[in-house]
């Protein structure tokens, strides 16, 4: 037995993944057990639940690996901060504050935290990491590896090519030149939270027409080749650690919004942060398809594999997809840092230890699960309302299409930030309403953002526009594709303003459950989709055990829960 | 009615000076709804940790409740807000419900014995409702925030009660006794600890800023003649297997 175990810590999320003899046997984020939104400390948790998933300990393991080189990122620091003295002196002290008294003895905290041996740890680059995340989470021989993110030590965009001899890097666009940190600073200038209001961003993005785009390319320059230069004019990011732009970013977009205002897009104010959210949409698609076109231009190979948080852009890798010049597309479920846990333990494996590629395609389902006899105990001792169904799936049906909106905990729970129909609030899509009522009364959150409609492929062909080679994004939800003549009316509540949709493909090699789910209601109701969410409230990571759905459950407005093949009811 | 306690008077003008500056109301909502956020993990874990079934389903109320007023209050703070960008930044750092609450990734109720967490509990609590009834008298003039309060203070009222009950049936008198001072002893020793960090972070401040004019501002001058940031594409050439030969260098 062979085991390596990748991290992934200290900046944004959190997560451990284990690799046992060359499967992905157990990976989850650290905030899933820790209930810390984007939870950045070391995963002490999230490793504790991957080794007790395999039954292994510390002492098992052949490698313990970090996501990237410190010392490097360090280096990159100091430098940031020297050439641009003296406006870097907060920034400077900042950071400073948590290097020197933390991430700079990491080995050492490796060690106490975790019981790893010093000997058993090493370093990945942070780009190289996405990259084996994403390249050897498929199956292809070999393939461009494209990584687009904020920044790791020096790279902020990295071209690879994967094959026989593991991943060769082959160019780097670097620091402070950052397409992910200039995404992120339009999302702090929307009044939206960095690192996670991007989402938004995207979706506010189909309020707005391009009208700013001209003005966005000021800000970047695009080369031939792929690469692109920022104008650090205006932006702040290499020297400030509270303001990602300038006072020159703000005369030529106009004031920030306070991200307490209300945000409404019919309004003028509202069209104006969405004009400009719709404008830094299309450029950054340039951008990528830029490089898409640059990397197949120095490779010649056909399939592109694709991480980094900008991976999760899923309007802009249909883009990539369907004007780009690759036949495939293969994004990493959880392209931002967390997925980079993931690359560490397969690069790891492949690449330190020399052992043979793995095989096999991700699943969804790497988290930790409870049995259902634990389930029916705790719902006895909670005094909980509930009937045990052998096969829950035609009841959700009748739930759903009686209007209801319900929970849906089943099985173990999923790698990377999208419910795939482990962790799921689940609706009628064809219900108008459900859209407000779920945003409203049950999510608490921005009336804009739309919901994701899942289906088999079948039927998602006939719905929505999906490019061919576009299969595993549709999968895993990270790909926004534009619906069909018709869809908008079948389909209000997961149908977007703009006519697409965020279409996840149900497979039944990786939700099998869910995926009876969907055929009973499609059988019930002919309708050919369920509305799919992630089972959380506003500001709260997705809920991992059944004690957290119930606490989720009673304090949402969801008609009824399904925890394992238990159908909880509301309190009376 | 109102507290006459002398603590209680000293919060009351404590607080309604500290109220008087700008944001500082929202950004209280805000630290509180990490506190109650953070609590109510902790209830949450208490709940599958205890052996009690009558307990678990007074724990799981109680965490049903504090995760509510973590809602409440985040909504508060964000509708107080206003200009002031504080509160909002209080809520977008989720790291504080670690920092500023009781919770961390140890549960609470697994680093001490069920009285002793019972005891916590009721300490906490108790303050909490006084904390929260002196918020609410002032300010009463917002009624919104106010009916929140008012809301919140009724559940808190309930975790009072309940926790000081069960303490009781749990424990002798004098392990409850015990358990009651060892818990303000812990937060005691917690103020301590916190005021040596806010102290130890204020010099780290002066000493680091002293090196960066010091040290940083030459490097500065000596690097502005050969800086190069441009972006662009860098061609890489890197030789095979290198990245996994040097795996166990930081750098």
């Amino acid at each position: 037995m062979t085991a390596v175990l990748g991290i992934s810590a200290l900046y944004h999320d959190a997560a451990a993944a284990l690799v046992v003899d060359g499967e992905v046997v157990a990976a989850a984020s650290e905030e899933r057990f820790s209930r810390v939104k984007h939870d950045s400390s070391l995963p002490v948790l999230a490793v504790r639940a991957c080794l007790a998933r395999a039954g292994l300990t510390m002492r098992d393991l052949d490698r313990v690996v970090f996501y990237e080189k410190p010392l490097r990122k360090y280096e990159r620091i100091l430098v940031s901060h020297v050439l641009t003295f003296p406006r870097s002196l907060p920034a400077f002290v900042r950071s400073q504050l948590s290097w020197l008294t933390d991430k700079l003895w990491l080995r050492d905290r490796l060690c106490t935290a975790l019981g790893a041996r010093p000997s058993q740890i090493a370093f990945c680059e942070h780009h190289l990491a996405h990259a084996a995340s994403a390249f050897y989470g498929t199956d292809l021989p070999e393939a461009a590896v494209l990584v687009v993110d904020g920044v790791g030590e020096w790279a902020t965009t990295s071209l690879y090519r994967g094959g026989e001899g593991g991943l060769q890097r082959l160019g780097e666009v670097r620091f402070p030149h950052s397409l992910g940190l200039l995404y992120s600073a339009f999302t702090a200038w929307a009044g939206f939270e960095v690192n996670e209001g991007e989402y938004k961003l995207m979706g506010l993005a189909a309020y707005g027409e391009p009208t700013r785009a001209d003005d966005v390319r000021k800000l970047i320059r695009l080369d031939d080749d792929g690469g692109f230069e920022l104008d650090l004019s205006y932006v702040a990011w290499h020297h400030s650690s509270h303001r990602s732009t300038t006072a020159r970013f703000d005369a030529l977009f106009g004031p920030p919004r306070h991200p307490g205002a209300p945000l409404d897009p019919t309004t003028p104010e509202g069209k104006r942060i969405a004009d400009v959210a719709a404008s830094i949409q299309v450029v950054l698609e340039e951008a990528l398809l830029g490089l898409a076109r640059g990397l197949h231009a120095r490779t010649g190979l056909p399939d592109l594999c694709y991480a980094g948080g900008v991976a999760l852009n899923g309007v802009a890798n249909h883009r990539l997809l369907t004007e780009g010049p690759f036949r495939s597309l293969h994004v990493h479920p959880a392209a931002g840092d967390a997925g980079a846990a993931v690359g560490a333990a397969l690069w790891g494996w492949t690449e330190v230890l020399g052992q043979p590629r793995p095989a096999a395609d991700l699943k969804p389902g790497l988290g930790t699960e409870v049995h259902r006899d634990a389930v029916r105990a705790l719902l006895d001792d909670l005094n909980q309302r509930y009937v045990e169904l052998e096969d829950p799936a035609p009841r959700v049906a009748e739930d759903l299409a009686a209007g209801r909106v319900v929970g849906w905990h089943e099985g173990r729970f999923e790698w990377g930030p999208r419910a795939l129909g482990h962790r799921s609030i689940l609706a009628d899509p064809s219900v108008p309403d459900i859209r407000d009522r779920i945003n409203a009364k049950v999510k608490f959150r921005e009336p804009f953002r739309p919901f994701a409609p899942a289906a088999r492929a079948e039927e998602a062909a006939r719905l929505c526009h999906l490019p061919p080679g576009g299969e595993q994004p549709a999968r895993w939800m990270v790909m926004v594709a534009p619906v069909q003549e018709g869809v908008a009316d079948r389909l209000p509540s997961t149908t977007h303003v703009d006519g697409t949709a965020r279409i996840q493909v149900v497979d039944d090699a990786l939700v099998p459950a869910f995926g009876r789910v969907v055929d009973a209601f499609t059988t019930l109701t002919g309708t050919p989709a369920v509305l799919n969410t992630s089972f959380n409230l506003r500001g709260e990571p997705i809920v991992s055990t059944p004690l957290e759905s119930l606490a989720t459950f009673h304090r949402s407005g969801l008609d009824a829960c399904y925890i394992q093949g238990f159908r909880v009811e509301p309190k009376a | 009615m109102m507290d006459t306690k002398p603590d209680s008077l000293v919060l009351r003008w404590i607080s309604r000076l500290v109220f008087l500056l700008p944001g500082r109301a929202a950004a209280k909502m805000a630290e509180f709804s990490h506190t109650e956020y953070g609590s109510g993990l902790d209830m949450l874990a208490a709940t599958a940790l205890t052996g009690s079934r009558a307990r678990r389903r007074l724990y799981f109320q109680h965490a049903l409740d504090e995760l509510e007023h973590a809602r409440l209050f985040r909504e508060r703070a964000s509708a107080l807000a206003g200009p002031h960008g504080r509160a909002l930044a209080i809520l977008a750092d989720h790291a504080r419900v670690v920092e500023h609450g009781i919770h961390t990734k140890e549960p609470l109720f697994s680093t001490m014995e069920e009285p002793e967490f019972l005891a916590f509990v009721w300490i906490h609590e108790r303050n909490g409702e006084r904390q929260f009834r002196t918020y609410a008298d002032i300010l009463k003039a917002d009624a919104e925030t106010s009916a929140m309060f008012g809301r919140i203070f009724v559940d808190e009222r309930f975790h009072v009660t309940y926790s000081r009950t069960e303490l009781d049936r749990l424990g002798q008198p004098e392990r409850v006794r015990k358990a009651v001072w060892a818990i303000r002893l812990r937060r005691l020793r917690d103020a301590w600890l916190r005021l040596g960090h806010v102290m130890g972070e204020g010099m780290a401040w002066l000493w680091l800023s002293l090196a960066y004019l010091l040290l940083v501002g030459p490097f500065s001058l000596v690097a502005s003649v050969s800086e190069r940031r441009g972006g662009g594409l860098v061609a890489v050439e890197e030789a095979p297997g290198l990245a996994a030969r040097t795996a166990q260098s930081q750098g």
